[in-house]
């Protein structure tokens, strides 16, 4: 059985387009069509209204929030081509850094797991995928770009958890991160970038789905040594790669659905996958101890109230 | 196994409408929303869905073990489950006997909750009641499952004589005889026959072997001193059991019981009991005559209570691993095979020995993984589930089986904000992918107080997880700086590790000083020691505090070599030039020379340095004067300890 804790009216004027809880599941943000963002406070079951957040001139696509150490962040993106990243002061929330350098929609943003430092990927319409980083020394944003990443456009991005890397003896000083990023688009492919010296290049180039994949997510690592990635497309499917070297990948076509996925997203601990999609409903997927992938019960439908 | 998909609505009309998405959200839930794909390449217009109602609803599973009512069993239960871990990692000789009395605890838990959920369902006049008989209906499922299995699967039974076993399982569960014969015995024993209940229950109590229990009742009986009872009481005395420590074997026990039948048997046929058709269907009964059977049947609740008193008198010495297909045959006998419940498909799965099959259908107890968690562990820790290893047809591993439902367990009662530290203790017992579960989730538990955040940082530091703990550290100083607490916010900094960010703060602390000439949390400062090292500012502001410290203490010479040291360092802010010349000038004016001539030198050196400091300008003579006042007399002083 499922329950509902809570259902937080949102008063957009339009579509939702994301709603994403922050790092402790305290707040909740959304973004819409209407071309807003609101954060809410839904502590205790109760929910108030904490901002409304105006500066884009365009359906905002995706929305995320930051990790709490680098303070309280979010991220948007938008139709108008812009990405903001606000940020909580006093309890106000104002813009605090606007990025303007893609020359077509913004369809998906992303904060990099902390271990990354403050970073943020985004991917646009126009092929191109963004990658800025703070400096806090210099209080700066750098912005690197992978050029045409995707043809005709990319849907959605997604990093790759923060994995210690081999450990390199006499030297405990810190532990250098290999900053990885999954994404998807319109060439129907799922693409692997890897950070190399001061450039992003292609590590892999995934070929499977038959259509565009509309969004890709990098699950949290379960420690064992194997990566997930969950990619899904309008071939409807939604497809498991898997990995144990992030060097090769095998694919596994995980269900064929009866519409279109759009969405898909991992639980915190990478082991339940969200699926959602153009049949109406959300249904939740596990994998057995035999290594198959099953629907788990509670597959969540839309109908009107009675 | 298949298990069907439940749906649960949403009631929402543009969720129908529209589409829905939904999204994980810490720690177990789902946020679901009303959303339609429009992405790019769409027309920048209002979508033919607004305005309408878009909500985001929270949902999450159904947890009966978050009620208040049920917070004993899960607490108490952990305290079995780390006894079990304990017991295992202490490699003790004789781990099955104290296994099976950890089992044996476990099921007291669940009976002291079942106990309390009656008095509770008793008391209760509202709504809630359904919902405590529903819990009801689930535990004694769980307590009557764990039993037979603690039985089969747990219990080192001597020889694989399950039958005294299995009678006590069925006494346990099924009462009302015993209660039935305590009432009758303890009321008005004079006619004690005109009790309706009362071949009801000696029938009953025969079926449940209570052979002593049936005799006593016989005895009372107005006419227990005719014939057929005498002859009755003792073919029952007469009856050999079947018990592995009488030294009898099960050949020689064999012989007996065959001898028994016949002389019993010989009895009826010369009817000797017909007179009291009571007393002749009991006796039809102990030799097993099927037409016997078929009329008591119906009195059976359940094909497993029948199963137990079949065997008492047709297979008194059945072993364990036989116990399937009697099981089957009672089931067919009573016809209950189109109306099996999910506790007859475990029972049965567990009399058949498929170990596997129990643990898959009691996943679908509904009480959020409890059962199957500990259970698993248990049987694991038992052996039990070694067949899975050996067997190369099954993908299963006994370690991973258990270790998975722990990890679901684990994180579950991490999602509650009093039940995670339990959750923790499950987590810590996953070798694989424990650890990384709990770095995972731990971080995600918000703090609320600084007592809690104490409390996940010690939890932290226990499994040494150093990066979580430095993580939430900077959390608690970045919550700290917002609030405007700054001593607070170096406290949290420190204890970050973070250098970067201690400088970012003692910097606050040093501008502030250059504003209003006051030093922050002073006690603060005072107790830095090593823990300075982390950042240049750091250090630079700890060192300026004791030069304070000094001077307010009369130390001047003290104060001085600090001051010096301070201006030689490298370490002084820009900001922060003015302000530290400045403090040269009480000690050139001292009295007493302070400052040699070498400091002097060094002081001199750094102020044609910074000659160009704006902020400097009206106090640069100042100092240059001091300077070289203190010069001409610290030379003239130095020049006569050469003499």
């Amino acid at each position: 059985m499922v329950t509902v804790l809570n259902s937080i009216d949102t008063g957009h004027e339009d579509m939702i387009h994301d709603a994403e809880m922050d790092f402790y599941g305290l707040r909740l943000a959304t973004c819409s069509s209407d071309n807003s963002i609101k954060i809410y406070d839904i502590k205790n079951g109760a929910h108030t209204l904490l901002e409304d957040l105006k500066g884009h001139f365009g359906p905002v696509w995706q929305i995320s929030w930051g990790h709490p150490k680098f303070g309280n962040l979010l991220a948007s993106c938008s139709y108008d081509r812009k990405v903001i990243i606000w940020k909580e002061q006093q309890g106000k929330w104002s813009k605090y850094y606007e990025y303007a350098n893609h020359d077509s929609s913004v369809n998906s943003v992303q904060f990099a797991p902390p271990e990354f430092g403050l970073a943020l990927a985004c991917g646009s319409s126009d092929g191109c995928i963004s990658i800025l980083t703070y400096h806090e020394e210099s209080n700066t944003w750098e912005a690197k770009k992978i050029q045409n990443a995707h043809a005709i456009g990319c849907n959605s991005v997604s990093w790759c958890p923060a994995v210690t890397p081999e450990p390199d003896f006499g030297n405990d000083e810190e532990t250098t991160f290999v900053r990885r990023l999954v994404s998807g688009g319109c060439d129907n492919l799922v693409k692997i970038w890897q950070e190399d010296g001061d450039k992003w290049v292609e590590a892999n180039k995934l070929e499977v789905h038959s259509d565009w994949v509309r969004d890709v997510s990098w699950a949290p690592s379960s420690g064992l040594n194997r990566h997930y990635i969950a990619s899904c497309s309008q071939d409807r499917r939604v497809i498991i790669w898997t990995s144990e070297d992030i060097k090769t990948w095998n694919s596994n076509v995980m269900h064929t659905f009866d519409d279109v996925v759009w969405n898909v997203s991992w639980s915190l601990n990478g082991n339940i996958l969200a699926v959602s999609g153009g049949d109406n409903k959300v249904s939740l997927w596990k994998q057995s101890m035999e290594g198959t992938w099953m629907c788990i019960s509670d597959v969540l439908k839309g109908q009107s109230a009675m | 196994m298949e298990v069907p998909c439940k749906t649960f609505v949403i009631p929402n009309e543009l969720c129908r409408r529209a589409g829905l998405a939904g999204v994980w959200a810490p720690l177990n839930e789902v946020a679901v929303f009303p959303s339609h794909l429009v992405k790019a390449h769409n027309p920048d217009a209002p979508s033919p869905y607004g305005p309408s109602n878009a909500s985001v609803y929270k949902v999450r599973q159904q947890v009966i073990l978050f009620e208040p009512i049920l917070r004993k069993l899960v607490n108490e239960a952990n305290g079995t489950f780390l006894s079990v871990q304990e017991l295992i990692s202490n490699n003790v000789l004789d781990s099955k006997v104290e296994l099976q009395k950890l089992s044996c605890q476990y099921r007291s838990i669940i009976r002291a909750c079942l106990e309390n959920l009656q008095d509770e369902a008793m008391r209760d006049k509202t709504n809630y009641k359904e919902e405590l008989q529903n819990y009801i209906t689930i535990f004694y499922s769980v307590e009557c499952v764990w039993h037979l299995c603690e039985i089969l699967f747990v219990e080192n039974i001597p020889g694989g004589v399950v039958l005294p076993h299995l009678l006590e399982w069925i006494r346990f569960h099924f009462p009302k005889y015993e209660r039935k014969a305590a009432t009758l015995l303890a009321g008005d024993l004079v006619g004690i026959e005109t009790h309706p209940d009362y071949w009801q229950t000696v029938i009953g109590s025969l079926m449940q072997g209570r052979i002593e229990v049936v005799r006593a009742l016989l005895r009372l009986h107005s006419a227990g001193d005719s014939k057929p009872f005498k002859l009755v009481d003792q073919a029952l005395k007469a009856m050999p059991t079947y018990n592995i420590y009488s030294g009898v074997s099960a050949t020689e026990f064999n012989l007996k019981w065959k001898h028994w039948l016949v002389d019993t048997q010989s009895k009826i046929d010369a009817k000797l009991f017909i007179s009291e058709k009571h007393l002749h269907l009991m006796m039809r009964l102990s030799v097993g005559e099927e037409t016997a059977w078929n009329e008591v049947q119906s009195h059976c609740e359940a094909w497993y209570e029948l199963l137990a008193a079949w065997l008492v008198f047709t297979e008194p010495t059945v072993k364990s691993f036989e116990l399937g297909q009697f099981a089957r045959r009672c089931i067919a006998r009573m016809n209950v095979g189109l109306r099996m419940r999910h506790l007859d498909y475990v029972l049965l799965a567990a009399m058949e020995a498929d170990i596997i099959q129990v643990i898959k259908e009691i996943q679908q107890m509904s009480e959020n993984g409890w059962f199957v968690s500990h259970l698993t562990d248990l049987l694991y820790h038992a052996g039990r589930l070694v067949v899975l290893d050996n067997n190369p047809e099954s993908h299963l591993v006994g370690s991973r089986l258990r270790e998975c439902f722990l990890l679901d367990y684990g994180t579950l009662l991490m999602g509650h904000t009093s039940l995670w530290q339990v959750g923790l203790s499950y987590l810590d017992h996953c070798p694989t992918e424990g650890l990384k579960t709990i770095e995972l989730l731990l971080p995600r538990l918000p703090l609320k107080s600084e007592a809690r955040t104490q409390k996940i940082i010690r939890e932290a530091h226990k499994r040494d997880l150093p990066q979580i703990i430095q993580s939430i550290c900077k959390i608690q100083a970045m919550n700290s700086l917002k609030r405007g607490h700054l001593g607070n916010a170096l406290t949290w900094g420190i204890k970050s590790q973070d250098g970067t960010f201690t400088s970012l703060l003692a910097d606050k602390f040093l501008r502030e000083y250059c504003k209003n000439g006051k030093l922050l949390n002073i006690d603060l400062l005072d107790s830095l020691g090593s823990s300075m090292l982390i950042s240049d500012r750091l250090i630079f502001l700890g060192k300026y505090f004791e030069f304070h410290k000094e001077y307010r203490s009369r130390n001047y010479k003290e104060s001085a070599n600090l001051l010096i040291s301070l201006l030689s360092s490298k370490l002084t802010p820009k900001y922060f030039w003015a302000t530290l010349l400045d403090d040269t000038i009480p000690l050139l004016e001292c009295n007493e020379l302070i400052m040699s001539s070498l400091d002097t030198f060094t002081l001199l050196h750094c102020l044609q340095e910074k000659s160009d400091l704006p902020e400097l300008q009206d106090k640069i003579e100042l100092i240059r004067l001091g300077a070289a006042r203190n010069l001409s007399r610290a030379l003239m002083y130095e020049a006569q300890l050469v003499k």
